[in-house]
C-alpha cells in the first residue's frame, strides 16, 4: 500500500500542480471563463506550463524530486491564495437530468475500468520502450542526458516532462495515471464546450463516445501522450471559440501557449500553430480588425514552448526535427533509408489494402493497433453537422488535426480529431433518445468482457479491472515477471550487466525497467552499422565476394575518387574495401592520407579498415555523383583499384578518377573486370570484435531475432557465452 | 532558424583506420532449426538412419528412421518440416507405405504414400513437446523399407530436409 501512497501522490501532485499554475494564470489575465470549464481549462494550460518548468529544470540539473515538491506546494499554496479554488464566473446551463444518469453511469463505470488500469504496473510497448525510459534518465541525472544512440529520445517530450515530475514520486504508475489525468479531464471540457455552445445533448453523446472508445480508454490509461495531446488540442479550440465570442485579446496567451504546447507534445502536432493562427487571422480579417500584433503574439508564445525543444535538438542532435528531414539534416545519428523504411512501414502497417482501415478501426483493431469500435462506422454522418456554424468548425478542427493520419494509419493518430468528430457526430444524430440509446450500446460494444467476442484477439485493449494489482496487492514485481517480458529482460540486464555498460540488441525489448542503455539496431546510424555487420558475418550475400578491379595507365595523382555512374533505384551503394595499387602491390594506407565520401562521411574508414565485416554504405539509394575520395597528401603513382564489395543490391556503375598535380580531374577508367570469391572462411569472430571495439560486452538476442539460432548454437565461433534465458529473449557475454 | 541549422557541418575528411587482422575459423552455415542434408554441420545433427553420403549436392539415403537432433531457440510458434522424396524403386518392391513422424516418442503424425516422388510434411507442433535447454530429437519412420535384393543394402527414402520452422 506504501507504493499505491506514492503513486497517488505523484501523480496528484503533477494534476494539482498544473491546476494551479493555469488557475493562476486565468486569474492574473482575468480572463471570463465559465465555472466548470475554468478548471478543466486551467488543468490543460497548467500542464503546458508545469511542462516548461520541468524542462527548465532538466536543463539546469534541478530534476529533483525535492525540487518537484517545492514547486508543486509552492503553486498550489499561490493558487489557493488568489482563491483559484474559488470558482468565479457564470454557472453553464444545467445538464438534464436523464443525461446525469446516463453519464454517471456510463463515465462511472470506464472511469474504474481507466483508472485501475493506470495504477496497475506500466506495462505498455511504446512506455517501456521510450515514454518512460527517458523521464528515468533524466531522473537519474537531475536534468537532461544526451542519448543519440535511440531517436525516440530527441523527439519532443512535453508529457514526458509531465511524466518526470510524477515519476520522482511514484515511477511509472504514477505517470500513468498523469495521462489518466488527462482522459478523466477532456471529457468534461467537451460537455462545458457543448453547454457553452448550446449543444449540451451532443456534447455529452460526443464525450461519451469519444470516452468509452477502445483505443482511447487503454491509450489515456497507459503512459502515452495521444489523449493528453487531444486534450491540449480541445482547449485549443476551445480557447479559440471563447475568443471567437469574447474578442478578448488576454486569450491570446493560453491559445499561443496551448499551440505551441502542441507541437512540444508531439511533432505531428505542429498543425495546431497554423490552426489558431489561420483562425485568428480569418476572423480578424473578416472583422476589419488589426491582424499582424494578435498574431505575433500568438506566434511568440508558441515559439516559447517550440523553439527549446528544436534548440536543443540542433545542439546535440545537429537536426532540430529529428528523427526526420534527415535529406535536409544530414548527421551520423539517422539514416536516410531508415527514415525512408520508417515513414513507409507507419503509412501502411500490416495491412494489404487501405480499404481494410474502417474495419480495422471499428471492429477488429489488429492490424492498427486498437480499435474505436463499431459506432464510428457512423461517423461519415458527422458531415451532416456542416448545417451550421458550430457544427463547420467543429468538422474544420476534426479535419486539421486527422491531417497526421496520412503519415501514419495507426488507430492512435486519430485520436487528436476525435472529440471533434464525436461531438459532430452528436449534432448530426440530434434526437436525445437516440443518441442515449448509442451512448449505452458503443459503452456496452467497448467494455472488454463485450469487445473480446467481436474484436480480434490482439487488438489492444483493456481486459480487465485490474484491482488488486492497482493497490500493490499482488506486488508490482510478481505481477510484472509474470505478464510482461520486458520487465524480466529489464531485470536480468540489471543483475548481470555492470553499471555502465551498454547492452546490444536486435529487436527494442522495452527498457522502462533497466538503468543500463540498451542500443537497438535500428533506432540510430551506428547501431545500424553494428547490425550490418552482425548479419554480415552469417549472411553470405552480405560479405565482400565480389571484387571490381579497375585497371589503368600508371599515373601520379593527388586524390583518387571512385564515383557512381548511374541511379541505383532504391538500392544502396556499397563497399566493403578499397583498395590501390600500383605495380601489382597494394599501396599501404599511410596516415598523410584524408579519406571522404559522399554522402555519409562519418562511416568512410569502414571502406579502408581492412575488415571483410565493415563497409561503408550509403545508407540511402546510390545515385550519379556519390563518390569515395582518397587524398594522398602528397603525388602517389597508381595504376589500378580494387573495390571489394557484395553481390547484394549490386550496381558495378562506377568510374575511377584522379587529380593530377594542377588540382584538374580526369576520369582513369570505367571498365571493371568483375570477379567472384566467395568467403570461405568464418567471419563470427571478426563481427564480434567490431562490436567490442564500440565498447559492447553484452547482446540481448530475442528468440526471433535474425541469426538468433546462430548465437544459440555456436557461441563459441562467436566468442559469446550465455548469461540469462529469460521471457523470449537470451542475455549473452562477450567474451 | 530552420534554414540555418541545416548548414553543412560534415567532416571534412577523415584518416585511415587501425587496419584489421580479423580473427578466422572454419567456414560454417549459418545455424537454424532446420537441418538441410547439405549443410557443412548437418552429420553434427545426425543421430541414426541417415547416410554419411552426400548425394547429387542435396540429399541422403535414410534407413528406417532417420533421426536429428536439434537445438531450438524457442518452443513457441514452432512447425515441424520436412521435404524427402520416396524412390519409386523401393515403392515398387514394397507397395504404399506409410511414414510417421516423431518428436522424442511423440506421435505428430502419420501419412500414407501410394506414389513416389516428392514429397512435403509440415504440422503445428506443441511447445509442450519441445525445449530449449537441451536438444529435440526429430525423426520419420518408414514402416516398409526397400531391401537390395543383391547386396542386402536397406534403403528408406529420401531426405532433403527436416527440423523446424516458425509458424
Amino acid at each position: 500500500m506504501k507504493a499505491a501512497f506514492y503513486i497517488l501522490f505523484g501523480s496528484l501532485l503533477t494534476f494539482a500542480t498544473s491546476l494551479s499554475l493555469g488557475g493562476i494564470l486565468v486569474r492574473a489575465l482575468s480572463l471570463k471563463l465559465r465555472r466548470t470549464e475554468e478548471w478543466l481549462l486551467a488543468f490543460v494550460t497548467g500542464s503546458a506550463l508545469l511542462s516548461g518548468v520541468v524542462f527548465l529544470l532538466c536543463t539546469t540539473r534541478l530534476a529533483r524530486k525535492g525540487v518537484f515538491l517545492a514547486v508543486g506546494l509552492v503553486s498550489i499554496a499561490s493558487a489557493i491564495r488568489m482563491g483559484v479554488h474559488r470558482p468565479q464566473g457564470d454557472p453553464l446551463p444545467p445538464i438534464a437530468r436523464r443525461w446525469k444518469w446516463v453519464i454517471g453511469g456510463v463515465f462511472g463505470g470506464f472511469t474504474i475500468l481507466y483508472f485501475f488500469n493506470a495504477m496497475a504496473p506500466e506495462m505498455s510497448p511504446d512506455g517501456a520502450a521510450y515514454h518512460l525510459v527517458f523521464p528515468g534518465y533524466y531522473y537519474r541525472a537531475h536534468g537532461f542526458v544526451r542519448i543519440p544512440w535511440n531517436m525516440y529520445a530527441n523527439i519532443t517530450q512535453g508529457v514526458e516532462m509531465l511524466f518526470l515530475f510524477a515519476y520522482a514520486f511514484g515511477r511509472h504508475s504514477a505517470a500513468a495515471l498523469v495521462h489518466f489525468s488527462f482522459l478523466a479531464t477532456l471529457p468534461w471540457l467537451m460537455i462545458s464546450y457543448g453547454r457553452r455552445v448550446g449543444i449540451a445533448s451532443a456534447g455529452i453523446a460526443g464525450a461519451l463516445f469519444f470516452f468509452v472508445s477502445p483505443v482511447i480508454g487503454i491509450d489515456g490509461s497507459v503512459a502515452y501522450v495521444d489523449v493528453a495531446l487531444t486534450s491540449v488540442l480541445f482547449a485549443l479550440f476551445y480557447f479559440l471559440q471563447i475568443w471567437d465570442e469574447q474578442r478578448d485579446s488576454r486569450l491570446l496567451i493560453p491559445i499561443g501557449i496551448l499551440a505551441g504546447f502542441s507541437f512540444a507534445i508531439k511533432y505531428t502536432a505542429f498543425l495546431a500553430v497554423p490552426y489558431a493562427i489561420g483562425f485568428l487571422a480569418w476572423k480578424l480579417w473578416r472583422a476589419r480588425q488589426p491582424i499582424l500584433k494578435p498574431l505575433a503574439a500568438v506566434a511568440g508564445l508558441a515559439l516559447v514552448f517550440i523553439l527549446p525543444w528544436l534548440v536543443k535538438n540542433w545542439m546535440w542532435m545537429d537536426n532540430p526535427v529529428t528523427p526526420f528531414a534527415n535529406r535536409i539534416f544530414r548527421t551520423p545519428y539517422i539514416h536516410i533509408s531508415f527514415e525512408d523504411e520508417y515513414k513507409k512501414i507507419e503509412r501502411i502497417y500490416s495491412l494489404t489494402s487501405y480499404r481494410q482501415i474502417p474495419w480495422e478501426l471499428t471492429i477488429n483493431g489488429n492490424a492498427l493497433g486498437g480499435l474505436f469500435g463499431p459506432l464510428f462506422l457512423l461517423a461519415p454522418l458527422a458531415l451532416l453537422a456542416a448545417r451550421n456554424r458550430t457544427g463547420r468548425q467543429l468538422l474544420l478542427a476534426a479535419a486539421v488535426f486527422a491531417l497526421p493520419y496520412l503519415t501514419n494509419v495507426g488507430a492512435r493518430f486519430l485520436i487528436p480529431c476525435a472529440p471533434f468528430l464525436t461531438i459532430a457526430l452528436g449534432m448530426a444524430l440530434n434526437w436525445e433518445w437516440l443518441l442515449m440509446a448509442l451512448v449505452l450500446a458503443h459503452a456496452l460494444l467497448s467494455w472488454p468482457d463485450v469487445l473480446k467476442r467481436y474484436a480480434s484477439e490482439s487488438a489492444w485493449h483493456l481486459t480487465k479491472v485490474p484491482i488488486r494489482e492497482a493497490l500493490r496487492t499482488i506486488p508490482e514485481n510478481v505481477f510484472l515477471s509474470q505478464n510482461f517480458p520486458p520487465y524480466l529482460y529489464d531485470r536480468a540486464i540489471d543483475n548481470f550487466v555492470p553499471p555502465g555498460a551498454k547492452v546490444y540488441s536486435f529487436s527494442q525489448p522495452g527498457e522502462s525497467y533497466t538503468t543500463r542503455p540498451i542500443f537497438v539496431k535500428y533506432l540510430s546510424a551506428p547501431s545500424e552499422v553494428l547490425g550490418d555487420i552482425m548479419w554480415t558475418a552469417i549472411y553470405s550475400d552480405m560479405q565482400p565476394s565480389v571484387l571490381d578491379d579497375f585497371h589503368f595507365v600508371r599515373r601520379s595523382v593527388k586524390k583518387l575518387r571512385v564515383t557512381k555512374t548511374k541511379d541505383m533505384q532504391d538500392a544502396m551503394w556499397n563497399i566493403s574495401e578499397l583498395r590501390v595499387y600500383d605495380q601489382e602491390k597494394e599501396i599501404p594506407r599511410a596516415s598523410q592520407w584524408r579519406l571522404k565520401a559522399k554522402p555519409n562521411p562519418w562511416d568512410v574508414q569502414l571502406a579502408f579498415d581492412n575488415s571483410p565485416v565493415t563497409r561503408w554504405r550509403s545508407w540511402e539509394p546510390g545515385k550519379p555523383g556519390m563518390y569515395l575520395e582518397i587524398d594522398f597528401g602528397g603525388a602517389q603513382l597508381v595504376d589500378a583499384v580494387r573495390i571489394e564489395t557484395q553481390p547484394d543490391w549490386r550496381d558495378p556503375d562506377m568510374k575511377i578518377e584522379g587529380m593530377d598535380e594542377s588540382g584538374r580531374w580526369a576520369t582513369l577508367t570505367t571498365q571493371a573486370v568483375v570477379s567472384l570469391h566467395p568467403i570461405t572462411y568464418n567471419l563470427r569472430r571478426a563481427a564480434i570484435e567490431e562490436l567490442k571495439a564500440r565498447g559492447f560486452r553484452y547482446m540481448l538476442i530475442g528468440y526471433d531475432d535474425i541469426g538468433s539460432e546462430d548465437y544459440q548454437q555456436h557461441p563459441k565461433f562467436w566468442g559469446i557465452s550465455l548469461v540469462a534465458d529469460v521471457g523470449y529473449s537470451r542475455l549473452y557475454y562477450i567474451q | 532558424m530552420l534554414v540555418s541549422c541545416a548548414c553543412e557541418r560534415t567532416p571534412e575528411s577523415y584518416p585511415p583506420p587501425e587496419q584489421r587482422h580479423p580473427i578466422e575459423g572454419p567456414a560454417l552455415n549459418r545455424a537454424s532449426m532446420l537441418v538441410n542434408m547439405n549443410d557443412e554441420d548437418a552429420k553434427e545433427h545426425f543421430v541414426k538412419d541417415i547416410s554419411d553420403k552426400l548425394e547429387g549436392g542435396s540429399w541422403r539415403w535414410t534407413g528406417k528412421r532417420p533421426t536429428v537432433k536439434i537445438l531450438l531457440v524457442k518452443t513457441q510458434g514452432l512447425k515441424l518440416t520436412t521435404d524427402f522424396t520416396i524412390w519409386e524403386g523401393c515403392l515398387a518392391q514394397t507397395g504404399p507405405v506409410h511414414v510417421s513422424f516423431f518428436i522424442g516418442d511423440q506421435l505428430l503424425g502419420k501419412v500414407r504414400y501410394d506414389t513416389p516422388g516428392y514429397k512435403h510434411f509440415v504440422v503445428p507442433v506443441e511447445p509442450a513437446y519441445l525445449q530449449t535447454a537441451k536438444e529435440t530429437i526429430v525423426s520419420a519412420e518408414i514402416d516398409k523399407v526397400y531391401k537390395d535384393p543383391q547386396d542386402g543394402t536397406v534403403l528408406g527414402f529420401i531426405l532433403s530436409n527436416i527440423g523446424f520452422e516458425r509458424q
